[in-house]
């Protein structure tokens, strides 16, 4: 499963995008479990005290904030993007 | 510099006679409206909802904030308020850079400038003192040579120039002013209004003054507690760990291309796919820039400076492709080079013109161009970068068919029999977020007072995630109080005048701690919210009068009727009707009129 980070995400992982060895129909939470396992410094930017998703990261399931779908349970199903961003706006 | 003294010293400047007076702002002005753009709209209201826009009633305020100049953060910044040529309507643009500052240093905190003067002029401000001087010698120069004449002239030391260029005294509609090179005020054909009135440019002399503050342990307390926030690793603003502070704007290209609201050729699409990387802001950061300039008194530094490498514009050196130019000249246009658009918004910053409105000219002539609706010899093509630089001067020059686009995509698409293609709202182009997938925007574009825009309501923040006020997206439930909370919180951090981008760390706390201390006065959180709907409902009332009704917040069906194809949004279009009804019950307005009732218990009648 191929995940991609964005902006000073990308620059901690130091690449765009990284190769995971789940299967199609993993959860977000195995998504970023496998992730904090292989960058640990990932780990405070994903998760809060609590083992829950922080804010200081939204990740997208094929264009939609896992926020407003079922949060870290929320399914990658096949052909599904995986995109995770630091919070960003401008204007 | 006595900030509890603002408003006592507005310079009004009659171009038709050269006379010049200061004199103080009714005190109940200031205390309404605040500063900044509040009372710059309460002085244009003053001019008469009806004025010809382009004639020499209309009035052309500069306002400063009670906070501007001062050391408080991000607290560079100062309005222009004037009835729009572009639109019909109030508008307000606003100004990063230093000219702000060196006007309340040099001890005034307004310039309210009406008539017209017979032969071009600039004013010249040093020490509290107004004079009107002859710039024929400038006047037909671009911005950045009208810069350095003034430099020359004058040294460079504490010196801002704010100037139109040929745009502007060609009168384009969506001309604007620009200070130091490439600081504006873009939006709502600012540059138009002074090019109209021969007022090439305002240069202001004045080195940098100490805020006297009557408890300065207080005031300096309220700006640690804001800085703070600004400077939380939370916070996109956090100086070079935050988004918007490593990234500058664009760090937004990524996100909405994701979710399905990046607008392609003319938002016929929702999604540039994977063409929208070389034109992002990580891109840019690496690849193109150099330098990463701030304004007065700001820590986050989101201005970036690029230098173009190669290429038929290599060796180019500005700032800064930020997020809504690389859009409307970008995936909006189908173009994917970086290079091209840093090119185009140079031109604009030297032409004094706003690259939102002309890259949705553009847009709207290839998109007639590909449906055989232009005619033969005046096609443009998606993603023609030569010609885009080649049309961007010619529109500023009104030649050819760039006599057409100087009116703004609105009148294009009308002149062209297909009114339908301007993606507008009260005649002002939309910026750079899809209200298919962004939901709130929409109804943010849709009651701006001053045509679409981004900033009025600057909801995307919370539909991406950025602050804690979080809301979906693609829900339309909810979007109408929302927007109307945003609406209210930035009419008031405009009138401050601070940088939008505050609003990314502080909020009405902040921003009330801030004001209270400065002005030596009580003035909690609720009042703020007061203030700014007050000022919301102001300018309401100003477009009410002008001719604005019912009827009249729209949004073009493209995003109402024709479904998104993108991913993130597939399948939605903006249900604006139904947020209406929302909004309109929570601003207690008649479909879009302010009733009476309401204008006098904010005390506006
Ligand atoms: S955040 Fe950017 S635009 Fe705002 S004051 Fe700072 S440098 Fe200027």
């Amino acid at each position: 499963m191929e995940v991609a980070f964005y902006a000073t995400l990308e620059r901690l992982v130091g690449q765009r995008r990284v190769e995971l060895p789940l299967a199609p129909g993993a959860t977000v939470r195995d998504l970023t479990e496998a992730l904090a396992a292989t960058w640990p410094e990932l780990a405070e930017h994903l998760f809060e005290a609590q083992g829950e998703l922080s804010r200081r990261v939204n990740i997208f399931v094929a264009g939609r904030n896992v926020r407003w779908l079922k949060g870290l349970e929320t399914r990658v199903e096949e052909g599904d993007s995986v995109a995770i961003f630091p919070p960003v706006a401008g204007g | 510099m006595k900030l509890s003294d603002f408003g006592q010293s507005i310079a009004h400047i009659d171009l038709s006679t050269g006379n010049c007076r200061v004199e103080s702002a009714p005190q109940d002005w200031v205390e309404k409206f605040i500063g900044g753009r509040g009372l710059g709209v309460r002085y244009a209201l003053e001019a008469g909802p009806e004025v010809d826009p382009l004639g020499p009633e209309n009035r052309l305020c500069f306002m400063n904030g009670p906070l501007t100049g001062s050391e408080a953060s991000m607290s560079g910044r100062w309005a222009c308020v004037t009835k729009s040529p572009l639109t019909g309507t109030v508008t307000d643009s606003h100004q990063g850079g230093w000219s702000a500052c060196r006007l309340r240093w040099a001890g005034l905190d307004g310039l309210v400038f009406e008539g017209q003067a017979e032969n071009p002029v600039y004013a010249f401000i040093e020490d509290g003192e107004i004079s009107l001087r002859d710039a024929r010698e400038v006047w037909g120069q671009g911005v950045h040579a009208t810069v350095a004449f003034f430099r020359e002239r004058y040294g460079k030391k504490n010196l801002s120039v704010n100037a139109i260029g040929p745009a502007g005294e060609n009168q384009v509609l969506f001309a604007a002013q620009v200070n130091e090179d490439d600081r504006a005020f873009g939006r709502g054909g600012t540059g138009a209004v002074a090019g109209s009135k021969n007022l090439k440019a305002i240069v202001i002399r004045a080195g940098q003054k100490k805020s006297e503050v009557s408890d300065s342990k207080a005031w300096k307390e309220a700006r640690r507690q804001a800085l703070d926030t600004i400077r939380d690793e939370a916070n996109i603003t956090s100086p070079r760990k935050g988004g918007l502070s490593v990234y500058g704007t664009n760090v937004l290209m990524n996100v909405t291309n994701t979710i399905g609201a990046l607008g392609t050729r003319n938002s016929q699409l929702n999604s540039f796919g994977e063409r929208a990387e070389t034109i992002s802001g990580e891109w840019v950061e690496q690849n193109l820039l150099v330098n990463d300039p701030t304004c007065h008194a700001c820590p986050v530094a989101c201005k970036k400076e690029v230098e173009i490498k190669d290429g038929p514009w290599a060796g180019l050196r500005m700032e800064s492709v930020e997020y809504e130019p690389a859009w409307s000249l970008g995936s909006n246009c189908d173009n994917s080079n970086a290079a091209s658009i840093a090119k185009v918004i140079d031109q604009c910053n030297d032409q004094g013109m706003d690259p939102i409105e002309l890259g949705n000219a553009f847009s709207v002539w290839m998109e007639a161009s590909e449906k055989g609706w232009v005619d033969e010899g005046e096609e443009l093509a998606w993603g023609d970068e030569a010609a885009m630089v080649a049309l961007t001067d010619a529109v500023a020059a009104r030649e050819g068919v760039g006599a057409i686009l100087a009116d703004g995509p609105t009148r294009a698409a009308e002149s062209l029999g297909h009114p339908e293609i301007a993606m507008a709202v009260k005649g002002q182009a939309v910026p750079a977020y899809d209200p298919r997938g962004l939901k709130g925007m929409g109804l943010g574009y849709a009651t701006s007072n001053r045509g679409a825009c981004h900033l009025r309501a600057y909801v995307a923040a919370a539909e991406l995630g950025v602050v804690p006020s979080e809301a979906d997206p693609l829900a339309w439930e909810g979007k109408g109080e929302l927007v109307k909370t945003f609406q209210d919180l930035h009419a008031f951090s405009d009138s401050l005048d601070l940088c939008k981008f505050s609003a990314f760390a502080e909020g009405a706390e902040e921003y009330a701690r801030q004001f209270a201390v400065a002005m030596g006065k009580e003035f909690e959180a609720e009042d703020v919210m007061l203030a700014g709907e007050r000022i919301y409902n102001l300018e309401r009332y100003f477009n009410n009068l002008a001719g604005f009704g019912r009827g009249s917040d729209t949004l073009p069906a493209r995003f109402t009727e024709e479904p998104s194809t993108a991913a993130g949004s597939k399948g939605h279009v903006s249900e604006l009707d139904r947020m209406l009804v929302e909004y309109y019950a929570v601003r207690e307005w008649d479909e879009g009129v302010v009733p009476k009732v309401k204008l006098q218990a904010l005390g506006i009648l």
